[in-house]
């Protein structure tokens, strides 16, 4: 564990509560294992302890990371968000992962990558819009992994995101009004 | 030299894809298939849109010499032509049949389409008599049996009381089976694989909103399929099954390579493995390694992963492993009660709909379809030492039990399971309709298959 690790604060059972199941779940190799682990750590309150989490910023939502595995196998990143705050439309980079609101109420807008044209440009289809509560979870995987993650709630909101491996970067979409959309590379950082 | 004349039974994939294999090569063809569209058979015609094929567009061609075949009729269609996109089954069916049609337009007298279904085949001195169930009697030079998958092998433990009443599905294509009574009412799944996973998408699909419980012996989901750009790595050299397995863990435990590229790579050296198994080897890879083969090389879409992880994740599905015990018929439902795997302990769920979702009855004893019993019965094919399917040649010849290969009767697809354990993907089958069209195009010069145990 590096000194940045949020957890580092936690008695270590709280911390092998929260990190063993998630180690397991992420050596299943299986989304459906882990959607199902987070959800169970999410309404059992693992992560109700709000300095988990980075603090909230005007500019744009805050994202600290929780744990880094010694071994390169998995991330958890701790997000803030505030009323009205989200991502531009992204996608994960190839990785796989679920994601668990720990309170707020989140929009999660996916799209489905549809054909290319010769300058990178794609288009993107909204495959649907599901509002995501406290304790429910969203699921990341390759193909099924362009979204766009929005607080819709009133308050603040926290939400845990578990990858597998370290996610540092990942590729953006701008729309471009005649329904095509650029993708641009962008490098992700840890706000605390 | 005359024109040479192939039957084949079964109008579904293989099928289709063999007769347009065929016709190609100037062979005259007549197909029988009760259903008036060919092309898609059980698996490509549901119309349920959550029902994806289970391999990237990109790897759905159904010509072996031309990869890119789907991927130009999808964008000839107006429709994303994406290689790693997993596209509805029944788009699949739509491009079986436009094969299908064009097989029909280009061939002319050359192929014919009789709507019955073959009842008995019977090899005569230079030719096979085919006769059909409503009566009709065809001459042809060889017979190709592609009928398909099997239905679903019956679940062990439930009494007839069960069985026929409203509440039971023998199958998920049963024609109602995954349409909800009332939106909320308790469903049992027997099975947790693909056929499990389309059962759940079909009920959310048509409005369901109650608990779903799956449940198996070992409670395996399929694994889901990742990193769609990447080919199958070449496959590890190995001389044993054991090594390919032993090859597949290595790469599950290390970060240095994805095992499903490794799997992909594997799926025709498993057939050469299996061939060379004994008969003692073979039980004990069908009891102890098969089923983990299974849910590693017949993957999940990313999208129906992600609906049944979301499914699981809120309560809704409840996966359970466990051995279901005898089925019991209440009112207005079954009880379903389930010893769990590993623990004393039996769940009791009561259910209102189970349904039987076990992978196809491989016994082919067991099996219902005329021409197969008739063969059975006239020793022109017999089943396999394993009773898993029936003995073939090399070349997809039916060994009879006199132990000799036949020159007329041939079968095609997943009516090679148990000579082969990788026969029913559209990769496979289009390898082996290359391989038949040209072996079947040739005047009849004795048996050419090797004999295989």
């Amino acid at each position: 564990m590096t000194a940045s690790d949020r957890f580092e604060g936690m008695t270590q059972t709280r911390l092998g509560a929260i990190i063993e199941p998630l180690a397991r779940a992420m050596a299943t190799d299986r989304a459906t294992t882990l959607a199902a682990v987070l959800s169970t750590l999410g309404k059992s309150k693992a992560f109700a302890d709000e300095t988990l989490f980075a603090p909230p910023s005007a500019a744009r939502y805050s994202r600290g990371r929780l744990w880094a595995d010694p071994d390169g196998r998995f991330t958890v990143v701790g997000m803030t968000w505030l009323p009205g705050q989200g991502t531009p439309v992204h996608d994960h980079a190839g990785r796989w992962g679920a994601e668990l609101v720990v309170r707020g109420t989140m929009l999660e807008t996916s799209y489905r990558l549809g054909e290319r044209d010769g300058s990178g440009r794609a288009r993107l289809v909204v495959e649907h819009a599901n509002q995501i509560d406290a304790t429910h979870v969203g699921v990341i995987l390759p193909s099924v992994d362009i979204h766009e993650f929005v607080n819709v709630g009133s308050g603040v909101a926290h939400t845990v995101h578990v990858y597998s491996t370290l996610v540092d970067a990942c590729t953006t979409f701008t729309q471009d009004g005649d329904g095509w959309w650029t993708p641009a590379p962008v490098a992700l950082a840890y706000d605390a | 030299m005359p024109e040479r004349h192939v039957a084949i039974a079964g109008g579904g994939a293989s099928g289709t894809l063999l007769a347009h294999a065929l016709v190609r090569a100037g062979v005259r063809v007549t197909i029988m298939e009760p259903r008036e569209t060919l092309g898609g058979g059980l698996a490509y015609s549901t119309p349920c849109p959550l029902h994806l094929l289970n391999a990237p567009a990109g790897r759905m061609s159904g010509f072996a010499d031309d990869p890119e075949h789907f991927l130009r009729w999808l964008a000839a269609a107006g429709e994303p032509a994406v290689p790693t996109a997993f596209v509805p089954r029944s788009r699949y069916g739509a491009y079986l049949a436009s094969i299908a049609r064009e097989v029909h337009e280009r061939s002319g007298e050359r192929f014919r389409h009789v709507r019955s279904r073959v009842t008995d085949a019977v090899e005569a001195p230079g030719a096979v008599s085919v006769r059909t169930a409503d009566g009709a009697n065809v001459e042809a030079d060889a017979l190709v049996i592609a009928v398909g998958n099997a239905k679903p092998a019956p679940w062990p433990l439930v009494p007839d009381a069960v069985r026929s009443g409203p509440s039971f599905f023998e199958s998920v294509w049963h024609d109602d089976a995954t349409m909800p009574a009332r939106p909320d009412e308790s469903v049992v799944l027997l099975g947790t694989g693909l056929t499990a996973v389309d059962a759940v998408l079909g009920l959310r699909h048509n409005g369901h909103r109650g608990p779903i419980a799956m449940v198996s012996r070992r409670g395996l989901l399929p694994h889901e399929h990742r990193q769609l750009d990447r080919p199958p790595a070449q496959a590890p050299f190995a001389t044993s099954l054991g090594e390919v397995i032993a090859s597949v863990r290595r790469s599950r435990s290390s970060n240095e390579s994805d095992w499903r590229t490794i799997i992909d790579g594997l799926r025709h050296e498993i057939n050469v493995r299996w061939e060379a198994l004994d008969l003692t080897e073979q039980r004990r890879f069908v009891r102890h390694i098969l089923p983990y083969w299974n849910v590693h090389r017949h993957r999940m879409a990313p999208e129906a992963a992600k609906a049944i992880a979301l499914l699981l994740a809120d309560g809704t599905l409840r996966m359970i492993a466990g051995r279901t015990q005898t089925l019991e018929p209440i009112a207005g439902g079954v009880r379903v009660p389930i010893a769990v795997r590993g623990r004393d302990e039996t769940i009791v769920v009561d259910a209102q709909r189970v349904i039987n979702c076990s992978g196809p009855e491989h016994d082919v004893s067991a099996r219902t379809n005329p021409l197969l019993r008739s063969l059975l019965a006239s020793g022109a094919m017999v089943p396999n030492p394993l009773r898993i399917g029936v003995r073939i040649a090399s070349d997809g010849a039916l060994i009879g039990a006199d132990g000799t290969p036949s020159e007329r009767l041939f079968a095609l697809g997943p009516v090679r399971y148990g000579t082969l354990i990788e026969t029913t993907a559209i990769p496979e089958i289009r390898e082996q309709v290359r391989d038949l069209a040209e072996r079947l195009a040739m005047p009849a010069a004795g048996p050419l298959g090797r004999v295989l145990s």
